[in-house]
C-alpha cells in the first residue's frame, strides 16, 4: 500500500514538475508555432474521422435506447432533449478524450519513450535544447487549440446520429423538426460550453500524462510498450475520475 | 535561472577540472574520489573495463548527471549549470550515435543551428555540406540513420557535434563495435579534429589501441576509482597486469587486417 502511494505521488510529482518546466518555456512559444501547427494536424485533423464515426453511433444508440423506452410512454418528443443534453454535457467530451488517449496519447508516449530509450532526449540536452520546449509545449498548445473543435464536432455529429435514428427507426418515427425543436428547447449555451470545458481539461491532461510517461521511460523496447499501456490506462482513469468532480462542480 | 557564465573567448579550447567527484545512484556509489584536470586543447582518455564508471563520468562532465559530492568545472564554471555547457558549446558523441531516427542525416546535422538560429538556411546548408565532406559522408546526406552502417553512424554522430562548433568535445566509446580499419579511421578523425579545431577532447574508451594512438594523457578507472594516471606509456606500463586482466588480448588488434584497403575503408 505504501509502495502504491509512493508511486502515485512520485508520478503526480513528475507530472507537476513537467508542467512547471513547460511553463518556463512559454516565452519560446512563438518560435514553436511550426510544431504547434504540425501537432494540430496530428492531434486534430487526423482524429476527426474516428471522432465522427464514434459520435454518430453513440448518438444513434442513445436515441435507439431512449426511443424504445419513451415510445411505451408516448414521450418520443423528449428524445431530442435527452440525446442533446447527454451528448453535449457528457458523452462527447468523455468519448473524444478516450479517443485522444487511445489514438494520440499512445502514439505520443511511444515516440517520446523511444526517443528516451535510444538517447535522443539526452542528445537534445547535450545540444542545449530542452525537450520540454520542443516536444511537450507545442503538443499541449495544439491540444488546447483542437480539443474544443473536436468536442464541438463530436457533439454535433452525436446529435445528428440521434436524429437519423429517431427519423428512420419505425417504432420511434420522430420527424426531424420535432427532434431538433425538443433538443433546442432544453439545451442552453452553458450545456455546450460545460462540455467544451470538460473536453479541454481532459485533452490537456491526457497529453501531459502521455508526455510524462514517455519522458520517464527507462530501459529497452519492452518498457516502451509498458509506457504506452500505462499512459493510456492512467489517461482514461484520469478522465473518469475528474469527470465526476467536474460534473459535480458544473451542476 | 542562474546567470550565464562569462566566456573567455569563443574560439579558445576549454579547461576541465574534476575535484573529489563522487556519483551515487541511491545507496550505490559508482564513482569515488575522482580528481583530474584536462588542459585546453588536450586529448584526454578515460580508460577502464565495462562497468568501471567511464560513461557515468562522461555524463557527469556533460551535465546529464549531477555529482553527489565534489565538483566538475569547465573554464571555472559549474558543469551542473546548463548555461556553462551552452557557453562553451560542449558536445557529446554518444556510443550508439543517438541520432534523431526520424530525420535524415542532413537534417540531423542542421538540427542544432536551426533550433538555435545560429545561421540562416543558406549558411546552414554550406556548413552542413562542408562537414559532410570533411567526414566523407556526402552520399549519406539524404539517408536516414536506420539505413547507415555502424561506422557511418559514428561519423554522422561526430559530424553532428562538429556543426555545433564545440570547444569541448566528449566521445563515449567512439570505436566500439567497429572493425579495426574503421576504428583506426575514427581515431584519425579525433586526432585531426583536435589539430584543426583546437578543441579540448575527452574520450571514454576501453580500446587500448585508441588510447595509445590519440591520448596526450589518460586515466585508468577500476570500480569507480582512478588506479593510474599519466601519459599513455606511463599508464599502460604501470598497469599492465590490471589491463591484461580487464582486456582480452585477442580484441587488441595491433595491425589492421585490411591494410590493402586503408585508402578507402570498407563500411562496417
Amino acid at each position: 500500500m505504501f509502495q502504491i502511494a509512493k508511486r502515485f505521488l512520485g508520478g503526480f510529482g513528475y507530472n507537476v514538475a513537467l508542467l512547471g518546466q513547460v511553463l518556463r518555456h512559454l516565452p519560446a512559444l512563438p518560435r514553436q508555432l511550426g510544431r504547434v501547427v504540425q501537432y494540430c494536424g496530428e492531434i486534430g485533423y487526423k482524429t476527426f474521422p474516428i471522432v465522427g464515426i464514434l459520435s454518430f453511433f453513440i448518438g444513434a444508440v442513445l436515441a435507439l435506447q431512449t426511443g424504445f423506452a419513451l415510445q411505451q410512454l408516448g414521450a418520443q418528443s423528449f428524445i431530442g432533449s435527452i440525446v442533446g443534453l447527454s451528448v453535449a454535457r457528457e458523452l462527447a467530451p468523455v468519448m473524444t478524450a478516450f479517443l485522444l488517449a487511445g489514438r494520440v496519447a499512445s502514439a505520443t508516449t511511444a515516440e517520446l519513450a523511444s526517443m528516451k530509450v535510444y538517447q535522443e532526449i539526452d542528445a537534445l540536452r547535450t545540444m542545449h535544447i530542452a525537450p520540454e520546449k520542443i516536444l511537450v509545449l507545442p503538443r499541449l498548445v495544439a491540444v488546447l487549440l483542437v480539443m474544443p473543435l473536436l468536442t464541438m464536432f463530436s457533439i454535433f455529429i452525436g446529435w445528428l446520429g440521434g436524429q437519423v435514428v429517431s427519423e428512420f427507426v419505425s417504432f420511434i418515427g420522430l420527424s426531424p423538426n420535432i427532434y431538433w425543436r425538443g433538443l433546442m428547447d432544453f439545451m442552453t449555451v452553458e450545456d455546450v460550453t460545460d462540455g467544451l470545458v470538460k473536453g479541454e481539461i481532459f485533452g490537456f491532461f491526457v497529453i501531459l500524462i502521455a508526455c510524462a510517461q514517455g519522458l520517464a521511460t527507462r530501459g529497452g523496447p519492452r518498457e516502451i510498450g509498458f509506457a504506452v499501456t500505462r499512459s493510456v490506462v492512467i489517461g482514461m482513469i484520469f478522465i473518469l475520475f475528474t469527470d465526476y468532480f467536474i460534473t459535480r462542480a458544473q451542476l | 535561472m542562474p546567470p550565464a557564465p562569462p566566456s573567455k573567448s569563443e574560439d579558445t579550447p576549454v579547461r576541465v577540472e574534476v575535484e573529489d567527484l563522487e556519483v551515487s545512484f541511491g545507496k550505490t556509489t559508482v564513482l569515488h574520489d575522482i580528481s583530474f584536470q584536462v588542459d585546453p586543447g588536450e586529448i584526454f582518455v578515460i580508460m577502464g573495463p565495462s562497468g568501471s564508471g567511464k560513461s557515468v563520468l562522461l555524463r557527469t562532465l556533460i551535465g546529464l548527471l549531477a555529482p553527489s559530492k565534489g565538483s566538475v568545472t569547465i573554464d571555472g564554471q559549474d558543469a551542473r549549470n546548463p548555461r556553462t555547457h551552452e557557453a562553451v558549446k560542449s558536445a557529446l558523441v554518444f556510443q550508439a550515435g543517438a541520432l534523431f531516427n526520424s530525420l535524415s542525416v542532413y537534417d540531423n546535422l542542421a538540427f542544432y543551428p536551426r533550433e538555435h538560429r545560429t545561421a540562416r538556411e543558406a549558411e546552414i546548408r554550406k556548413k552542413v555540406g562542408e562537414t559532410l565532406r570533411m567526414l566523407s559522408l556526402e552520399d549519406a546526406a539524404d539517408k536516414f540513420p536506420s539505413e547507415l552502417s555502424g561506422g557511418m553512424r559514428k561519423r554522422v554522430a561526430i559530424a553532428r557535434t562538429l556543426v555545433m562548433e564545440p570547444r569541448l568535445l566528449l566521445y563515449d566509446e567512439p570505436t566500439s563495435e567497429l572493425d579495426p580499419v574503421m576504428a583506426a579511421t575514427i581515431s584519425e578523425i579525433i586526432g585531426s579534429l583536435r589539430a584543426e579545431l583546437q578543441v579540448t577532447s575527452v574520450v571514454v574508451s576501453h580500446d587500448r589501441d585508441l588510447a595509445q594512438s590519440i591520448a596526450d594523457r589518460m586515466i585508468l578507472l577500476e570500480e569507480g576509482r582512478i588506479v593510474a594516471a599519466g601519459t599513455p606509456a606511463e599508464v599502460l606500463e604501470s598497469s599492465e597486469a590490471s589491463i591484461q586482466q580487464f582486456f582480452h588480448p585477442d580484441i587488441n588488434v595491433q595491425q589492421p587486417r585490411y591494410r590493402a584497403s586503408l585508402s578507402k575503408p570498407p563500411e562496417s
